[in-house]
């Protein structure tokens, strides 16, 4: 009986799982594997690949520029998307209010991952400009030492970070719906049980909303280790490498160095440390992520 | 006492909120003021934020550059499209993914993470060739097609949504003889209008900004995207800044309208209330 | 009856999208394609004058005009040329680098051989060699590129200096000191020269103009570290000494908010290219300035970088005929009139005779240094050596190496790369 049971469950399964197999098939694992691929040869996009076995992984080895690519990129992944996390967090609870006028704070908030990538690259290039950008603007009015960000070496890995606060509006909209989720009725037996807004927070919502907060962990971990556009518009790496993210590198070993073989290199090294680190993170969210109702 | 509390308290909200709200808007105000400035205006040290003679015609001229509504109209369809075909596919395999069993279930929703690990160069020339295969480069199937095919950032968020949907509501529906179909459609679905809202939501404005894809598989300007044409207001050493701004601000105003309208629906949404 | 519609809306999207993407309408006469990175009013123009050659053209030639954003075009170019269909003729700014070109450009020596309007006399020097790769020629210029020392005539009065361009770099340093300025607290308000270190074309030009070389075509060497060349960059790295590296980069980073610093009088000398001059004319036309060639070191000697926008025919077109047709029109007449219009340095001497030219006096300076131009010969590997020199620079401004060190890690990473294209 069981048995039977699990088969037209697995079959029904398959099915469902279907279209997205169809697209894998289709379109994605032959890229996927030429990638690979390529990581073993010599490739200059101009004349067909040649197989040098591992040459590109030795080179990978011994690459400065690799180990400073890496480097600014993990910086920037692992300060950037718990912090970016927190905000969303933080914006999705304010405006999750039944007052007046929210919608419009909503919208407000989303209004930044509206706006087309060209135009606020502009925007951030002209906030933070340091002789006449509104932000050492702010600074000089409270009488603080106004900063170099972006032009400063050392300031521009925290000037990307502050830059992405103002990107977390899809985050808050995923908060969003994970709090739309979670039933009134909870909240109201655990005041009459005495909790303050405290504990529900953490006893309540945290728990409930582990689902989601493991997706945009996930997927924000996948996203910003790949950040690419922006740097390669604002800083294009600079200064002095200091916002050289991993798959600006990658990009220009591919396209502007004609080292096809080696950026694929790069892409296969840079896949494994993601996988690694997502499945940890699929692993360890057992202890934590409750997808059970209370 | 308990009022005067209460009320300093909302104060204090509207406070807060509007500080973050002021900033946030800002990148609208500053794309609007510069849409109105004129060419020499626009990087004019120090900056203003009002101009003081407002270029409306800016918005005109941005219509002599570029065929502006064919784009609009592109943009459409293809953002339309993917739209749907995100909804339909995110949902129907997300459910396959989290409330169904079958062999290497769990192996293949790691492999649907991975695919979201590559990094786009290293894939760029075999995907394009591929469709090259196809024959469907110059037309919108690249950007189109794949979305039907649950694209893995949304999939895993359905995916994640109905993990929370409470097993003994779906084994209810298995006793009582529900195919897995019906269980999708008159069960998972209906409780998932959050879900549904903001996946077409995402997809929609993906595909309304994206111009990495549509630059790579369009090779006639007459189909080409809002987002490429929001590139084309360069020359080799200058840029007409508020022009740019001009056709930013027309781009990103329906989405804005459309989001106001739509956030209202997610939050007064249904809610699940336990078993009915 | 809410799914059926769904279903319907789906099918009737698809139908419309694969109509859209299958039909295309048929027509008689040459058709070729021609892809130019131009937006705005550059773009409105160029489109303008490949409309006018379509009208004008007594060969029934038409060509279809398709705007890639500047930034993408190379890489649209490589998977049009891998996917079997690329342009049948294209313009890219600076050109691309001579080992794509190579490989999917059609060689136009025989095109040019027999057609007298393309003699190497009609062109500035480093014009042609500038497409030309191992002997051969791999595309024609569609406008130069010169580059020269703007300088503030009116910073000059206030400072007290004679009000004439610094010969030397000695000099240079000199005046710029005098007419640097900070505000009260003690932050710059106005640099007199902050050189451009991370540009190829200017520590290039300095070594040359110091003695110095960086490629030896002949035998396949990258020579950066060339004794004259570390000479020229420490000079380069030198204004670190003087005003810090913080306060250089921060400023260049507050100025690059402006269209033209130099304009805003920020600086009272910089080094930059032929296209200032229209740019400070639509942005301050009453800016009191001149333009003349870079000074020179002591004992050395005058020589300018020249660099081209470049107009290239695909080697996978299947209208090779129509498309030099087209391609040496635009060559000769198309970049005419946009020159004219744009004001920017021609590759072509009979260009640079047009009254337009004659009347600015800012341009006269540009013919000049048009006389000492000169070229890297067959270098393949531009972009590469571009983004490399920068950051090497960068490294040498920061402290982090020393020259020596960094233009020997420099040598090594690029002859590498260099001696696979042998």
């Amino acid at each position: 009986m069981r048995s039977k049971l699990s088969y037209k469950e697995a079959l029904w399964g398959y099915i469902f799982a279907s279209p997205w197999f169809l697209g894998f098939f289709a379109f994605t694992i032959y890229p996927i594997l030429m990638g690979i691929y390529y990581s073993f040869t010599e490739y200059n996009v101009l004349n067909p690949p040649i197989w040098t076995g591992v040459t590109n992984y030795v080179e990978f080895s011994r690459d400065p520029l690799v180990k400073i690519s890496l480097y600014n990129t993990l910086y920037y992944t692992f300060i950037g998307v718990p912090l970016w996390l927190l905000m969303g967090l933080v914006l999705a609870l304010l405006v999750h209010k039944p007052l007046k006028g929210v919608g419009f704070y909503r919208t407000i908030f989303y209004i930044p991952n509206i706006v087309p990538f060209i135009a606020s690259v502009m925007i951030w290039l002209w906030i933070l400009n340091p002789m006449y950008g509104l932000a050492n603007i702010l600074l000089r009015t409270l009488g603080l030492t106004p900063l170099g960000w972006l032009g400063n070496e050392k300031l521009s890995k925290p000037s990307l970070i502050f830059m992405g606060f103002w990107g977390v509006g899809g985050t808050m909209l995923i908060f969003l719906a994970g709090l739309n989720d979670i039933p009134a009725q909870l909240y109201e037996a655990a005041k009459i049980d005495g909790a303050n807004s405290f504990q529900q927070f953490r006893y309540i919502t945290l728990p409930m909303l582990s689902p989601v907060i493991l997706f945009n962990l996930i997927t924000g971990i996948i996203g910003t280790s790949q950040v690419f556009a922006s740097v390669y518009i604002m800083t294009k790496g600079g200064p002095n490498n200091s916002t050289l993210m991993y798959v600006l590198y990658l990009y220009d070993n591919a396209f502007r160095y004609f080292k096809m073989g080696y950026a694929s290199a790069m892409g296969v090294v840079l896949l494994l440390i993601i996988l690694l680190l997502t499945i940890l993170l699929l692993k360890s969210s057992q202890g934590w992520v409750h997808y059970e109702r209370l | 006492m308990k009022d005067y509390k209460n009320f300093l308290k909302t104060i204090i909200y509207y406070m807060g909120v509007s500080l973050l709200a002021c900033l946030y808007i800002l990148p609208l105000l500053w794309m609007l003021s510069t849409s109105l400035k004129t060419q020499s205006d626009v990087l004019r040290l120090p900056p203003v934020l009002i101009p003081h003679s407002p270029q409306w015609s800016n918005y005109l001229t941005i219509f002599k550059r570029l065929p502006l509504g064919r784009y609009f109209l592109n943009t459409l369809i293809i953002a339309v499209s993917t739209m749907i075909g995100s909804i339909v596919s995110c949902t129907f395999v997300g459910y396959g993914f989290s409330k169904l069993r079958w062999p290497l279930r769990d192996f293949f929703f790691v492999v649907l993470l991975a695919t979201m690990m590559i990094p786009f160069p290293t894939v760029m020339i075999p995907l394009f060739l591929t469709f090259r295969r196809l024959g469907w480069i110059n037309t919108y199937l690249p950007l189109i097609i794949p979305t039907f095919c649950a694209s893995p950032y949304l999939t895993f968020l359905a995916r994640q949504f109905f993990m929370s949907v409470p097993n003994e509501l779906i084994d209810a529906a298995r006793v009582d003889g529900a195919s897995e179909l019906k269980i999708y459609s008159s069960l998972i679905l209906p409780l998932s209008k959050p879900l549904i809202i903001v996946i077409g939501l995402f997809e929609f404005l993906y595909a309304w900004n994206d111009f990495t894809g549509p630059l790579i598989y369009l090779t006639s300007q007459e189909k080409f995207t809002l987002a490429i044409g929001l590139q084309l207001f360069s020359g080799a050493h200058m840029s007409e800044w508020h022009l740019q701004m001009a056709a930013s601000t027309i781009v990103t105003l329906p989405i804005i309208v459309l989001f106001f309208i739509l956030q209202r629906y997610f939050i007064e949404g249904i809610t699940i209330t336990g078993i009915k | 009856m809410v799914q059926k519609k769904l279903i319907s809306l789906v099918v009737f999207l698809l139908v419309v999208v694969l109509l859209g993407g299958v039909l295309t309408p048929a027509f008689g006469g040459t058709k070729i394609t021609y892809w130019h990175p131009w937006g705005g009013r550059w773009g409105e123009k160029q489109n303008e004058i490949v409309q006018q050659f379509n009208k004008e053209n007594p060969y029934g030639i038409e060509v279809e005009v398709v705007q890639v954003p500047g930034g993408e075009i190379v890489n649209k170019l490589i998977t049009a040329d891998m996917g079997g269909n690329p342009p049948d003729v294209f313009t890219v700014w600076s050109g691309i680098d001579l080992v794509l070109a190579d490989k999917i450009c059609t060689p136009l020596d025989k095109f040019v051989a027999k057609d007298p309007r393309f003699s190497p006399k009609k062109y500035y020097p480093g014009a042609l060699e500038w497409l030309t790769y191992k002997g051969k020629l791999l595309g024609l210029p569609w406008v130069g590129a010169l580059m020269g020392l703007y300088y503030n005539k009116a910073h000059l009065k206030q400072a007290g200096l004679p009000v004439r361009a610094p010969k030397t770099w000695k000099e240079l340093e000199t005046f710029a000191d005098k007419t640097t300025i900070k505000d009260p607290q003690g932050k710059y308000k106005r640099f007199g020269f902050i050189p451009p270190y991370g540009w190829w074309n200017f520590v290039v030009q300095c070594s040359w103009q110091n003695g110095g070389e960086w490629w030896d075509y002949k035998n396949w060497k990258f020579t950066a570290t060339n004794p004259k060349n570390i000479e020229a960059v420490k000079w380069i790295a030198s204004f670190v000494d003087k005003y810090g590296i913080k306060n250089i980069t921060e400023f260049n980073t507050a100025a690059s908010a402006s269209p033209c610093a130099f304009a805003d009088e920020l600086f009272t000398f910089t080094y930059d290219g032929c296209w200032t001059i229209s740019a400070i004319r639509d942005y301050k036309p009453k800016l009191d300035y001149d333009v003349a060639p870079f000074p020179v070191p002591e004992g050395g000697r005058p020589v300018s970088v020249w660099f081209n926008d470049c107009m290239y025919m695909s080697n996978k077109s299947k209208n090779l005929d129509a498309a030099w047709k087209f391609l040496s029109w635009m060559a000769t007449e198309g970049t005419r009139r946009w020159c004219i219009w744009a004001l920017e340095q021609p590759a072509r001497y009979e260009i640079s005779r047009e009254s337009v030219y004659q009347e600015d006096k800012h341009f006269r300076a540009f013919s000049g240094i048009a006389k000492y131009s000169r070229t890297l010969i067959s270098f393949p590997l531009m972009s590469l050596f571009s983004d490399k020199i920068g950051t090497t620079m960068e490294s040498i401004m920061y402290k982090e190496k020393t020259p020596e060190t960094a233009l020997s890690e420099l040598e090594n990473i690029i002859q590498k790369e260099l001696d696979k294209y042998k």
